[in-house]
């Protein structure tokens, strides 16, 4: 099948990019400045007695030739070894399964919803080019989008949690919170929203602009002029032979900005202390705890390589010609 | 009385610097099982004529003056929800073929039943059959309704938007360089096709082209266009073999020759900018005949030896 | 995310790129940013800033590194913005910070968008397999996730403005070369390129007498890009301690009122919200020059659509 054959080199090239995150992870640590063991283990390692430093050096390998080191880190991931925390006193994989959850609760439905409204508005202001909706709507979005995420979630802390006091100061989940029960439910709500709409509102502009000027590009093409010569309404002019030609550099949109959502994650958690990959990062960066970071890295690689084949997976879906095309 | 009647219709551009009328005065009929033939360079205003009696120029062109009458009842009055529910339904357009008029997205069959489902109340299956019908009277096989437009090649996707334009039954169609990108052959095939449909179904077809021998060959009727005006019109075959205004004259003559020398006789000088059309005649700077009348007073349609022309040569 | 955001997805642009090719020359670009008023208004912001940057020494009531009052003092005369955590003026340490923060955004836009002129150019211009490898590599480096990695890097060689520029303007060149390349080849076909391989003219002559020229618009626009990222995501990384404590940028600022709890207190006031809105306008500069850059330059664009008719 041609959708196999399209789907198998995009596969490829991602094990390209998770390769390369990998050598980047190990070598990064290695031409460090400084003591190469404090790279590796982060600095709390190096504030250990010197017998166990030497004893994490022999168990690492770091006095063995850098390929061998590599076939043994690279064995190690292969069975879902990520590393040992100093600092947490803690395997990082331990760590990060634990924090994961939160974030994917946080930025799965934000970046789906970023993804709707940004698509939804874009293809209003196109349909209604140069009117005040359009350009209110473009003007809101460029300001949007010029607000550093952690700006804007700091300043929605200060209006709606410390100044209105509608929403709690720090979004961390209490343990117990009993996520069967109504109430459980909307304590969780209560706490995830402010974090939720700061990733949302940042994350929209790119899809706003994008389906705008795709749109736009679209609605002057001639199979629009064919539906409104074959009598199709406005509405249907709009989404069947505007909007759905148009989607399909939105897709890929998708993809690639999951990194920057991941991105805004580590910020946006930073400001409201929520206990997900984000907060864990910034507090990975403070204590130099660099396999932690190292492993946040990864894992963040992979949630954006998932997002990129998700993309990739419904092309075919938007554009018949990318599945007969190649 | 026409099935299509244009009066005095006068069509403009408004950009910063001035009004530029696209369309100056035109008065043009189409009868039912008639195909007439509209012939001029590219910015001659045939192709915002075609919209314009869609009501679809697009802005900043506006229709300015006159009128357009269907079947007797006034096409500019229409509220817009009124004239959108006759498009496609009484007036089917087709585009040029070189042009990406089909939804890429969308499967053959889907569109042809997208126009279905605009303009008449068949059922699923009924739907099913039509389209079906239509694909056969434009000679394309079935299973070309699953088929998506970038599976196709050019002749058979002008053919499929032939059969798209014809499903819900229009009595007038408007056709904007049908077969324009297509080769000989494939050209050929498709104005037989088109013309057998005018005569099987009793159609009105309005047909826009460059190519005079082209519409001579295939036409009823022919009309030529300069800068926006009708300069000259009569029976289609006639107008080639016996063409009175220079203008007609000379794309009469630049038909490309199948033997002999292939190099056209070009007509000289430039399309004009119609932004400033020349005062007097629009064609005297590229006339070979011009004389200072030409320049002064623009010529009147009249009518002269069947033929209806707008040259001062032809005046006295 | 914006900033991380603020730019549109990397899309085959070579339609784009063809047209501005066509167009020329960088005057042509300038033309195109004074006819669009949102070109005009993107300019104007950062001449300002730029100005406040390089006037910083006249401008600034103190030496923002000098303790000059008592920590947390609120605005008031002497201060108008008040003071920080130790005591240093609020007011001097914003336009001292504008040196930091632009500085190191135009100079990782420079370093990112000399990379992408160089990759972008000869995989446009060359074909075959080392075109296509690079290219190749271009989609693996524009896949991996840029802040997380960053943030690796930059903790791993220590915070400071130099790490900065180098880890930002490293990873930046991706998405700028993939731009390059498309305008290179589109421009490539060129009668007169032709013509010039033809007779014999060295690629290095070629690329630079004839290709160069022609796609100095694109690089302008990926610059403008390139710098509204680039000063988001060293915002980003100074807001999480990774900015150079001694020479302080706007997020450098954030980052210690964040530490310090502002907004929980009426510092956020004069403390948090000066130096937010100083990104903010900055990155709005450059987005609506980008923005006029982006709509000057697509035909697309510019043409109306079919839905309105009369």
């Amino acid at each position: 099948m041609v959708t196999g054959r399209y789907v198998a080199g995009r596969v490829a090239q991602y094990a390209l990019v998770l390769l390369l995150a990998l050598i980047l992870n190990f070598i990064i640590p290695r031409v460090a400045p400084g003591d190469p063991l404090e790279g590796i283990v982060g600095e709390s390692g190096a504030l250990l007695p010197v017998e166990e430093q030497r004893a994490i050096i022999t168990r690492l390998g770091l006095d063995q030739p850098l390929t061998v080191q590599f076939g043994r880190y690279a064995r190690g991931l292969i069975q879902g070894d990520l590393g040992y925390s100093y600092n947490k006193g803690q395997p990082v994989r331990e760590v990060i399964g634990d924090r994961l959850p939160f974030t994917l609760l946080l930025l799965g439905p934000a970046a789906v919803l970023s993804a709707v409204l940004g698509v939804m508005l874009g293809m209003r202001a196109a349909w209604r080019r140069g009117s005040a909706t359009d350009i209110g709507l473009l003007g809101l979005v460029l300001g949007l989008d010029a607000l550093p995420p952690f700006f804007l979630g700091t300043m929605l802390l200060v209006g709606f949690a410390v100044r209105l006091d509608l929403f709690p100061v720090v979004s961390s989940i209490p343990v117990g919170i009993g996520l069967l029960s109504l109430e459980g439910l909307g304590e969780l709500v209560h706490r995830l929203a402010l974090p939720f709409a700061t990733l949302t509102l940042s994350g929209l502009g790119p899809y706003f602009l994008l389906t705008r000027s795709s749109m736009l590009g679209t609605l002057g093409e001639d199979h629009v002029l064919m539906a409104r010569a074959k009598g199709c309404p406005a509405k249907q002019v709009v989404y069947r032979h505007g909007l759905r030609p148009a989607l399909l550099p939105v897709a890929t949109l998708f993809g690639l900005s999951m990194g920057f959502i991941l991105g805004g994650s580590v910020v946006v958690e930073t400001v409201f202390s929520y206990p997900g990959l984000g907060r864990l990062t910034y507090d990975a960066v403070l204590a130099r705890d660099f396999p932690m970071l190292q492993g946040v890295f990864l894992v963040f690689t992979i949630a954006v390589i998932g997002a990129n084949l998700l993309a990739d997976l419904t092309h075919p879906l938007l554009d018949p010609r990318v599945r007969s095309a190649r | 009385m026409a099935l299509l009647e244009l009066r005095d219709l006068h069509v403009s551009y408004s950009t910063p610097d001035a009004e530029v009328g696209a369309v100056v005065g035109v008065d043009l009929d189409v009868d039912t099982g008639e195909v007439v033939g509209v012939v001029g360079e590219s910015g001659s205003g045939k192709t915002t004529l075609i919209l314009a009696a869609l009501r679809l120029v697009p802005l900043p062109g506006r229709i300015v003056k006159g009128s357009i009458s269907l079947g007797g009842g006034d096409l500019r009055g229409l509220s817009p929800a009124r004239m959108r529910t006759l498009r496609g339904k009484d007036i089917a357009y087709v585009p040029q073929a070189a042009m990406n008029s089909m939804n890429p997205v969308m499967t053959v069959g889907a569109q042809i039943t997208e126009s279905l489902d605009l303009h008449t109340d068949l059922n699923g299956r009924q739907t099913t059959a039509r389209v079906a019908e239509v694909l056969e009277m434009v000679e394309l096989e079935g299973k070309i309704a699953r088929r998506y437009p970038h599976q196709l090649s050019g002749g058979m996707r002008q053919r499929a938007i032939i059969a798209m334009a014809l499903a819900p039954n229009p009595q007038l169609v408007l056709a904007d360089e049908p077969t324009s990108g297509l080769d000989v052959l494939v050209r050929v095939q498709l104005l037989r096709l088109l013309r057998r449909l005018v005569d099987e179904l009793g159609l009105a077809l309005l047909m826009v082209s460059h190519d005079l021998p082209l519409v001579a060959r295939w036409c009823d009727r022919a009309v030529v266009m300069y800068a926006g005006r009708i300069v000259e019109e009569g029976p289609a075959p006639e107008l080639l073999t016996n063409p009175l205004h220079p203008y007609a004259w000379a794309l009469a003559r630049s038909l490309p020759r199948l033997h002999g020398e292939d190099d056209l006789e070009r007509i000289p000088g430039e399309v004009p900018d119609l932004s400033r059309v020349p005062v007097g005649c629009p064609f005297n700077p590229r006339c070979i005949h011009a004389f200072d009348l030409c320049r002064e007073r623009a010529p009147q349609l009249i009518s002269v030896g069947g033929h209806n022309v707008a040259c001062h040569l032809h005046a006295g | 995310m914006t900033p991380l955001v603020g730019s549109p997805p990397i899309i085959e642009d070579s339609e784009l790129a063809a047209t501005s090719a066509r167009r020329g020359t960088a005057q042509a670009v300038f033309r195109l940013i004074r006819g669009s008023r949102p070109g005009l208004a993107g300019l104007f912001i950062l001449t300002l800033f730029g100005l406040a940057a390089i006037a910083a020494p006249v401008l600034a009531p103190y030496d923002p590194k000098d303790q000059v009052a008592a920590p947390f003092s609120s605005p008031g005369g002497d201060h108008l913005l008040g003071t920080n955590d130790i005591g240093q003026d609020i007011l001097s340490e914003l336009i001292f910070g504008a040196r930091i923060s632009l500085g190191v955004a135009l100079l990782v836009a420079t370093l990112a968008t000399i990379l992408a002129g160089i990759v972008g150019l000869i995989a446009g211009y060359f074909h075959g397999w080392v075109a296509s490898g690079v290219m190749r590599f271009v989609d693996v480096v524009l896949v991996l996730p840029f802040l997380p990695l960053m943030l690796v890097v930059a903790t791993v060689f220590g915070p400071g403005v130099r790490t900065q520029i180098l880890v930002i303007g490293l990873l930046l060149w991706a998405r700028p070369a993939r731009v390059v390349r498309a305008a290179t080849l589109a421009v490539r076909t060129a009668g007169h390129i032709e013509a010039a391989v033809w007779m014999g003219a060295t690629a290095p002559y070629i690329l630079r007498r004839h290709v160069l020229p022609r796609i100095t618009p694109v690089i302008i626009a990926e610059f403008v890009r390139a710098a509204n990222i680039a000063i988001l995501i060293e915002a980003a990384l100074a807001f999480l301690g990774l900015g150079d404590p001694v020479a302080k940028s706007w997020g450098t600022m954030l980052h210690y009122a964040q530490a310090r709890a502002a907004f929980l207190t009426g510092a956020w006031l004069y403390w948090v919200l000066p130096a937010g809105l100083c990104i903010t306008a900055v990155v709005l500069g450059f987005a609506l020059l980008g923005f006029a850059l982006e709509q000057g330059s697509d035909p697309r664009l510019r043409k109306r659509g079919w839905l309105g008719t009369a």
